[in-house]
């Protein structure tokens, strides 16, 4: 019984050195799948910045998207106000004697421009439409003006500014609060307001938008008697585009958030390649995984 | 007698494997995880994605030998027990014990416990399904509908020009006809020649109507242009992410860095410009405006008369 004992205790005597010193040198994240990283590490690096980079040109995009988005729905805004304009000359004007605006008709149709007497000169220079302003400088002009309002007139800019309070979530008191409002918010013009302001409750149902806005302030102007803003009035097709328009940019937002999951696992995957292990934390990229997981259909065609 | 015996196998097992015990799960597993999760945010569904990186966006599902996993279960079993089943061991006995390496014991602890997985152990659960909408086709999406819903809006309103421009020059020509047709000599022929004119305005009231309405082609296009760059953006981005996760699973790498290289100085470029044209129009357009501005003398001769107008009411 002795014999087999001692060769056993030998045995294991013998191997400890050998269990010790394989056993000693493994550490608790040793990669057993690959054992070097070199060829991608430098990939890791060009993913990381080609991903910040995209992300840098995706916020530098959507700036230009929102002028983009701006300038159509004025295009179309325009082109609307000449269908307007030219079905009013139909019905008022059959033999082109009283055309209202005869520039624009002639400049619409190619008409060719009859001879103008020096009055009808001087009175197409003086019914030339005001240099045109922004939504800022139109109600830092009603401040200058405002001295000479009637009592009713006041009355009508105090409700007026309750009313956009109301619209916009805020307290204006003065003009001037509506201007700083449009100037923080970038709305350079009344095609920006039209196309780029809505606000939504809780629920995410629109409360208001840039069309009320304007078309508040154009009835107001009738009462404040001032001109109205610059601006036509939104029509069939441009409503809609500025609704399709709207719910394109609300999508953004979902496009942002995998930019900046993807931003995340790549910085993780980076360290992770230069094989600096302590650095890396994978819950963070588990979570940017779980993250995304919710992203699922939020971007719908 | 029987304790000394499990010491001994203890002891035994550990020499064998190289304290595969003591090592933690294969930490492989996570970044490969999160690559694989990476290029599905970026692609789609990678069951679906097609091998050539040019072709994503578009389904493989019809042809599984153009799919990026489309390998026959052969091949798949192949390079995956390269992966799961030889080399882990083989990189633990390099580092820990060389001898192991050498007398080759890892294979038999292998070919006991060494589990294949499947690369769909890896997939992303989400990623796969058909209601996910990922980076590159989010882009693609903008692009195609900001070219597509032009189409409607610009119909509707070259038609209604159209009409209503038509409408305009009928009813004047109707009225210059009935004035041609009590006139005469000399004013008949200059009324003929007129109603000529607007017969021939009338002929080209569409074409003008196209031309007024062809400006929101050029700015649907400018943002078309944005999408599409940022979608062949994110095709390279797939591509190197596709480098990262190959090489995690032993394959062969898709793109060179010199290749994602000129790619990225590519879009770099194509941004550069389209930004440029857009700055150009709306420079162009501010100047258009400003143009549009009554002359100097205007302003003038208006404040002048209201003084007038001042004096004469006192």
């Amino acid at each position: 019984m002795v014999g087999p004992f001692l060769f056993w205790r030998s045995a294991l005597v013998g191997l400890l050195p050998f269990t010790v010193v394989a056993c000693a040198t493994s550490t608790p994240t040793v990669p057993l799948v690959i054992q070097s990283h070199a060829p991608v590490k430098a990939t890791a690096t060009q993913l990381r910045v080609g991903v910040l980079q995209a992300v840098r040109n995706w916020a530098d995009a959507k700036a230009r998207i929102e002028d983009v988005h701006s300038r159509r729905i004025a295009e179309m805004l325009s082109i609307e106000a000449d269908i307007a304009f030219l079905e009013a000359v139909s019905k008022i004007d059959p033999d082109g004697a009283s055309a209202p605006d005869p520039g624009r008709l002639a400049a619409l149709l190619k008409l060719r421009p009859g001879t103008t007497s020096f009055e009808e000169e001087v009175d197409k220079a003086l019914t030339l439409a005001p240099p045109p302003r922004s939504s800022a400088e139109y109600f830092e002009a009603i401040k200058e003006i405002k001295a000479g309002f009637t009592e009713a007139q006041q009355d009508s800019l105090s409700k007026l500014l309750v009313d956009l309070g109301n619209l916009v979530g805020r307290s204006f008191v003065i003009e001037d609060d509506v201007a700083k409002w449009l100037r923080e918010q970038k709305y350079d013009n009344w095609s920006d307001v039209v196309t780029l302001f809505v606000r939504r409750d809780g629920s995410g149902r629109v409360v208001a938008d840039g069309a009320t806005v304007v078309a508040t302030i154009r009835n107001a102007a009738a009462d404040l008697k001032i001109d109205p803003p610059d601006q036509p009035e939104l029509r069939r097709v441009s409503a809609r585009a500025v609704s399709r328009l709207r719910h394109r940019r609300e999508q953004f937002a979902t496009v942002d958030r995998l930019g900046s999951h993807l931003l995340t696992i790549a910085r993780d995957l980076e360290t992770y390649l230069q094989n600096d292990f302590e650095a890396i934390h994978w819950t963070e990229v588990g979570q940017a995984i779980g993250k995304a997981e919710a992203l699922s259909s939020e971007i719908s065609k | 007698m029987r304790t000394a015996r499990v010491g001994a196998l203890i002891a035994m097992a550990l020499v064998t494997t190289g304290c595969s015990f003591f090592v933690a799960p294969n930490v492989a597993t996570a970044p490969l995880r999160a690559s694989l999760a990476a290029e599905a945010l970026y692609g789609g569904p990678l069951q679906q994605q097609p091998k050539e990186l040019a072709r994503l966006g578009r389904s493989c599902s019809g042809k599984p030998e153009d799919c990026r996993f489309g390998d026959g279960r052969t091949q798949q079993a192949v390079n995956l027990g390269a992966v799961t089943l030889l080399e882990p061991s083989k990189g633990g006995a390099t580092l820990r014990a060389p001898w192991i390496k050498w007398t080759q014991l890892y294979r038999l602890w292998d070919s006991v416990f060494a589990s294949e997985h499947s690369v769909q152990d890896y997939f992303w659960a989400a990623g796969e399904s058909e209601n996910y909408t990922p980076l590159f086709i989010a882009y693609q999406n903008f692009a195609e509908v900001a070219r597509a819903e032009l189409g409607l809006d610009r119909d509707r309103l070259r038609a209604e020009l159209f009409k209503q421009g038509r409408e305009v020059l009928i009813r004047r020509i109707r009225a210059l006809r009935t004035r041609w047709q009590a006139a005469a000599g000399s004013d008949k022929s200059a009324l003929e020649r007129e109603i000529r004119d607007h017969l021939e305005l009338l002929a080209a009231t569409e074409q003008r109507a196209e031309e007024r309405v062809r400006k929101l082609d050029v700015l649907a296009e400018e943002e078309a242009a944005l999408y599409t760059t940022m979608a062949d953006a994110t095709r390279v981005l797939d591509g190197l992410q596709r480098n990262i996760s190959n090489h995690l699973l032993g394959q062969d790498l898709v793109l060179t860095a010199e290749e994602a290289k000129e790619l990225g100085e590519a879009t770099t470029e194509r941004f550069k410009r389209i930004r440029e044209s857009i700055d150009a129009a709306r420079m162009a357009e501010l100047e258009a405006q400003k143009k549009a501005q009554p002359p100097e003398w205007a302003e003038r001769l208006e404040s002048i008369l209201q003084r007038l107008r001042g004096t004469g009411g006192k």
